[in-house]
């Protein structure tokens, strides 16, 4: 079913050929390119997958399969936001689900294509043009979001189509677009970020501890947010007159579409509005404008090996401040003979760096700890409905 | 006859760090081209230049008269280049990257196949056409990379250390590989640490050190030059001088060391 699916998102996306020859790519090349981008996809194991698959040796082949099916559970997930009664704080806690999870996605999804040093010696020691690589690399990572937003977002449409009847659905697909874009353009802020600071070893550091609490918050929410549907505490909650709320982003494309669901001339309304256009526009603009001149240069001075010296540098900081001190404390006093004392030092110090081990073992230890909150919720809870009763 | 790769006073630096001071030389047509030199001389740095993969560099490349920084298209067409690690997207099919390669060439389809499974045949890979090569040792991603560097009947090859990971049996069929295709015309670029091979595979040796050229001729050139009769001994003369011997003394006592942290 994936093929399928690739297939046709690689058809619609690859219509507007015309656009893309102006630009100046040769459309053979691109397709060539995507299709072998979206196979590698398939089969790579990244962000949740790289979890999934750790009692799993062997070939993926449905990795975004699976992708999309987790971004299908969790919009389901997201309708819990429906028992709030009043529209606004209804869209606004719906927005920041929903962006909240996107950024989670991106993130531990995105190094992967965003970070791929290997097309500096496989595609560009081909006759390809700067132009096609380019409009390759969009259009991979337009198809890549697509995969998670579309299912991410169906049940909020169907929801929001059913109880608010189909204009309620078609103002919400804009809304969603807009909401995306400035997901996205946050994002990439970060990752760029993120990148000018650190250098491509600490950054894959980074990645696997944002994926590991990724996959913990994405068990509890499975875990908590179903459970909340109950709490008749929740239906009466009215966060939409507080003040506060114009912090958050998600405030104002809610209040976008309520206005462009019943257009009523509410001045807040309106306001919510133009912020909501202008917001994401604005920060993709200054995303490409400042920030993405700087994040080629850097991803060529990578490909080029120009950080090595300094990573390598880098690296012997950390292992010299990881081995003194006090592991060397704690070994001395946990073991006795020499052989003890390595074994011990070396299974710490594996312990702490490799990629495979904490993505294995860390969620592990993250989902005993989300049962238990839970076990303590529930008993809290509980006593506090008994009191309430009595 | 015209040089088909003329370098002139080629400077590149990364930052402060220069890496090549002034690079000349020029290649012909059916030459085999060894291009040796220690770890950091700035082999892999002229390597990405003649691919086309650098272009902020000083001095003046051209390839068949075009200049590199103007035509470099056209350029990375007549070039193959086998790179040095194992670059390659491993969890693919030797079949689905090759197909890939023929279309980045804009070559046809039939015919990608067609010389793919000829050269993977003739390499002992017929059997693992359809696996991922993520299973691959390295010597099977080598050879399917040096079809990647074929595929498109480039008229140069750039070859970075093409013969890692492969058994001695693969070594006989590339070293006669490299010299049919010199007969056929074809130039190539050999980079590797392997004196042994280099010596007998290539009309012209260029040793490179600390980015620049400190030898260039044939053999027998540098041998009446330099009155050694290896080139491993003119490479440890030219680039270290004599200081291997002694590494390999420190080595031995550093093992026969008794005093310090030695646990029983």
């Amino acid at each position: 079913m994936n093929k399928q699916i690739n297939r046709f998102l690689l058809w619609c996306f690859l219509l507007p050929a015309g656009i893309y020859r102006r630009f100046g790519a040769d459309m053979a090349q691109l397709r060539a390119i995507l299709e072998t981008k979206l196979i590698i996809d398939d089969r790579t194991a990244t962000g949740l997958n790289k979890v999934r698959n750790q009692n799993k040796e062997g070939d993926t082949s449905t990795a975004t399969l699976f992708t999309m099916l987790i971004s299908l559970l969790m919009g389901l997930v997201f309708l819990v936001a429906f028992v709030f009664d009043d529209d606004l704080t209804r869209m606004t806690m719906y927005f920041s689900f929903f962006s909240f999870m996107l950024a989670m996605f991106l993130i531990t999804d995105f190094s992967h294509i965003l970070i791929d040093v290997k097309d500096n010696f496989i595609i560009l020691p081909k006759p390809v043009s700067s132009q096609t690589f380019l409009v390759a690399r969009l259009l991979h990572i337009i198809i890549h979001v697509t995969k998670i937003l579309v299912p991410l977002a169906l049940p909020g449409l169907i929801a929001i189509g059913i109880s608010r009847g189909i204009w309620g659905a078609v103002v919400f697909i804009p809304v969603m677009l807009l909401l995306t874009m400035l997901t996205f353009a946050i994002v990439n802020a970060l990752y760029l970020l993120i990148m000018r600071l650190f250098s491509p070893a600490r950054i894959n550091a980074i990645i696997t501890s944002v994926q590991i609490i990724f996959s913990i918050i994405l068990y509890g929410s499975f875990q908590l947010l179903p459970r909340a549907i109950n709490r008749s505490v929740l239906e009466g909650v009215d966060l939409s007159q507080l003040p506060a709320m114009w912090a958050f982003p998600t405030y104002w494309l809610a209040g976008a579409w309520v206005y462009l669901y019943s257009f009523v001339q509410d001045p807040r309304l309106i306001v919510s509005m133009v912020l909501s256009v202008i917001t994401p526009l604005l920060a993709i603009w200054v995303m490409m404008k400042y920030l993405a001149p700087a994040f080629f240069r850097k991803l060529s001075m990578i490909s080029a090996g120009v950080d090595h010296e300094k990573k390598e540098e880098t690296d012997k900081k950390e292992v010299s401040a990881s081995t003194g001190g006090f592991i060397s404390m704690l070994s001395g006093l946990m073991t006795s003979s020499g052989v003890e004392r390595q074994s011990f030092l070396i299974t710490w110090n594996l312990m702490g760096r490799i990629r495979d081990f904490k993505l294995k073992v860390y969620p592990q230890i993250g989902y005993l700890l989300v049962i238990f909150v839970m076990f303590i919720l529930g008993v809290v809870v509980s006593w506090i409905t008994s009191r309430h009763w009595r | 006859m015209d040089p088909i790769i003329s370098i002139r006073n080629l400077y590149k630096s990364y930052g402060s760090k220069e890496v090549l001071k002034g690079i000349n030389l020029d290649i012909y047509p059916g030459q085999v081209i060894g291009y040796i030199g220690p770890n950091g001389a700035g082999k892999s740095t002229t390597v990405k230049i003649l691919c086309g993969l650098l272009s902020d560099f000083e001095g003046e490349v051209t390839i068949k008269g075009m200049d590199i920084r103007k035509d470099t298209l056209k350029i990375k067409g007549l070039i193959g280049y086998v790179p040095e690690l194992a670059e390659l997207y491993d969890v693919l099919t030797p079949t689905e990257f090759l197909n890939f390669m023929g279309a980045l060439y804009n070559m046809k389809p039939e015919v990608t196949a067609e010389r793919m499974e000829r050269i993977l045949t003739a390499l002992g890979l017929q059997s693992n056409l359809n696996k991922r090569m993520d299973t691959f040792s390295k010597g099977m991603k080598q050879k399917v990379l040096i079809a990647s560097g074929l595929l498109h009947n480039p008229e140069i090859i750039i070859l970075d250390e093409p013969l890692s990971g492969l058994d001695a049996n693969s070594v006989i069929i590339i070293k006669e590989l490299i010299s049919r295709l010199a007969k056929e015309g074809k130039t190539i670029f050999y980079c590797s640490h392997m004196m042994d091979i280099v010596e007998k595979v290539s009309e012209k040796i260029v040793l490179i050190d600390q980015g620049v050229i400190v030898a260039n001729g044939s053999f027998a050139e540098l041998k009446a030059q330099l009155g050694e009769s290896s080139l491993e001994q003119m490479f440890a003369n030219l680039t270290v001088g004599s200081t291997n011997a002694s590494a390999a003394g420190d080595i031995m006592s550093a093992m026969h060391t008794q005093s310090g942290e030695q646990h029983e």
